[in-house]
C-alpha cells in the first residue's frame, strides 16, 4: 500500500512541473521580450549622459523625445527615477528655468563625476559592443 | 454631466473632470506606493507630476476646456503602470510579474483589470484571486482592521466587526491583538490595491513607524470631530 502511494506522488509531482514548465521559463524571464527590455535599460544610463554630454544641458521632456526616438524608451515614467538617482550619485546637477508654455524646467548637466562616470562607460560600451559583434558575427 | 474641479499641479492650475480627477489621484497615490522606501521619492514624483502637468498644458492648448479621463488614461499609458516604473538602475532581474498595478483607470474593477493586465505579461499560474490582507481606509470604524479583514475573506465586515467587539469584551485580549493588527497590517493606499494579488513592497520599519503617526493623526481628526457631532446632538435635545 505504502509503496503504491508513494507512486502516486511521485506521479502528481512530476506531471505538475511539465504542466508549469513553459510558466517556469517565463518567469525566469527567458523570452525575447524581457531579455530585450533588459538590454535596453542596462544602457539607459549611459544614453542619457550621453545627451547630457552631448548637448551640455538637457530638460527631461527633451531627453525623452531623444531616448524614444531611439526606442530606448516606451514608458516615459522610467526616465524620472533614473535621473533622481543619477542626480543623488551626484553625477548630475541642475538648475531650474522658467518655461514659457509649461511648468518650469529642469536643465540637467553633467558634474565632473559625472563626466568621469560617462566616459568610463562609454570605453566600456566601445570594447563591448566591439566583443559582442566579433562574438555573434557568423564563421566564414 | 461633470463637475469640472481645478487642481493645482506642479504650479499649474489645470481644469479637470471630476473623475478624470480620481483616476489621476489614484494613478499618483499608486505612484507614491510604489516608490515607497525610495530616496529621492518625492522629488521622483515632483518631476513626473511636472511632465503631467507639460502634457496636460499642451493638451489644453489644442482647444480642450478641461482635461478628460481619456487624457488622463493617455497620459497614465505614456507615462507607464505604477508598478513598472520602479525598476532599478541596476537592472534587475524582477520581470513583469507584478505588472497588475495601475492600469485602465476603473477604479473599482480591481478584478477585471487584473485579467487586461495578465493578458499583456502572460496568464496567471494559477487562477488564485488571494488579497493581500491590507486594511481597508475606504470603510473604517477605527482602523480598518476588520474591514480590510473582512474584504480578505469576502464576508461582511459588520460580522468581524461584532466578533472582535465580543472578543474586546469578554477577554479584553481582543483589544490588544487589534491593536498589533492595526500597527502591523499596512493600509491599502488605493483601491486598487485591495484588489492586487501581489501588489504593493514589503513592510519595513519606517513603514510602520510613518504609518503609526499617520494613524494616530486621523485617529484624532475623527475623533475631534465625532465629539463635535455627540455634542451638537446633545445640544439639540436640549
Amino acid at each position: 500500500m505504502k509503496f503504491v502511494k508513494f507512486q502516486q506522488t511521485r506521479y502528481y509531482a512530476l506531471h505538475n512541473t511539465i504542466f508549469y514548465l513553459p510558466l517556469f521559463c517565463k518567469r525566469s524571464g527567458m523570452n525575447v521580450d524581457n531579455t530585450e527590455s533588459q538590454m535596453r535599460k542596462g544602457l539607459l544610463e549611459l544614453c542619457i549622459l550621453g545627451i547630457i554630454q552631448r548637448q551640455k544641458e538637457a530638460y527631461p521632456s527633451d531627453i525623452l523625445e531623444q531616448l524614444k526616438g531611439a526606442k530606448l524608451v516606451v514608458l516615459e515614467g522610467t526616465l524620472y527615477p533614473l535621473l533622481t538617482r543619477l542626480k543623488n550619485a551626484g553625477m548630475l546637477g541642475y538648475r531650474w528655468e522658467e518655461s514659457v508654455s509649461g511648468p518650469p524646467r529642469k536643465y540637467f548637466t553633467l558634474t565632473e563625476t559625472g563626466a568621469k562616470f560617462y566616459e568610463q562607460l562609454r570605453t566600456t560600451w566601445d570594447e563591448l559592443s566591439q566583443a559582442v559583434n566579433n562574438l555573434t558575427v557568423p564563421l566564414l | 454631466m461633470q463637475r469640472i474641479i481645478q487642481i493645482n499641479i506642479a504650479g499649474r492650475i489645470i481644469p479637470i473632470e471630476e473623475d478624470a480627477y480620481i483616476v489621476l489621484k489614484d494613478y499618483l497615490n499608486a505612484l507614491e506606493s510604489s516608490f515607497a522606501g525610495e530616496d529621492g521619492r518625492e522629488e521622483i514624483i515632483q518631476d513626473i507630476e511636472n511632465r503631467i502637468a507639460e502634457l496636460f498644458t499642451i493638451r489644453l492648448q489644442t482647444g480642450s476646456p478641461a482635461i478628460d479621463r481619456s487624457d488622463v488614461q493617455k497620459v497614465i499609458d505614456t507615462l507607464g503602470p505604477a508598478s513598472e516604473l520602479h525598476g532599478n538602475a541596476s537592472g534587475n532581474t524582477n520581470n513583469a510579474n507584478t505588472g497588475n498595478s495601475y492600469q485602465r483607470g476603473n477604479t473599482y474593477s480591481g478584478y477585471s483589470s487584473q485579467q487586461q493586465n495578465y493578458q499583456r505579461n502572460q496568464p496567471p499560474p494559477f487562477n488564485y484571486t488571494h488579497d493581500r490582507l491590507l486594511r481597508n481606509p475606504y470603510d473604517k470604524m477605527i482602523g480598518g482592521v476588520c474591514s480590510g479583514i473582512a474584504h480578505y475573506f469576502g464576508i461582511d465586515p459588520m460580522i468581524i466587526r461584532l466578533l472582535a467587539v465580543i472578543s474586546f469584551l469578554t477577554f479584553g485580549v481582543g483589544f490588544v491583538a487589534y491593536i498589533i493588527a492595526w500597527i502591523v497590517i499596512p493600509a491599502a493606499r488605493t483601491r486598487e490595491e485591495l484588489y492586487n494579488t501581489n501588489g504593493g513592497n514589503p513592510v519595513t520599519f519606517h513603514d510602520i513607524t510613518r504609518n503609526v503617526g499617520e494613524e494616530l493623526t486621523d485617529l484624532k481628526r475623527r475623533g475631534e470631530a465625532m465629539s463635535r457631532e455627540l455634542r451638537d446632538f446633545f445640544s439639540k435635545k436640549k
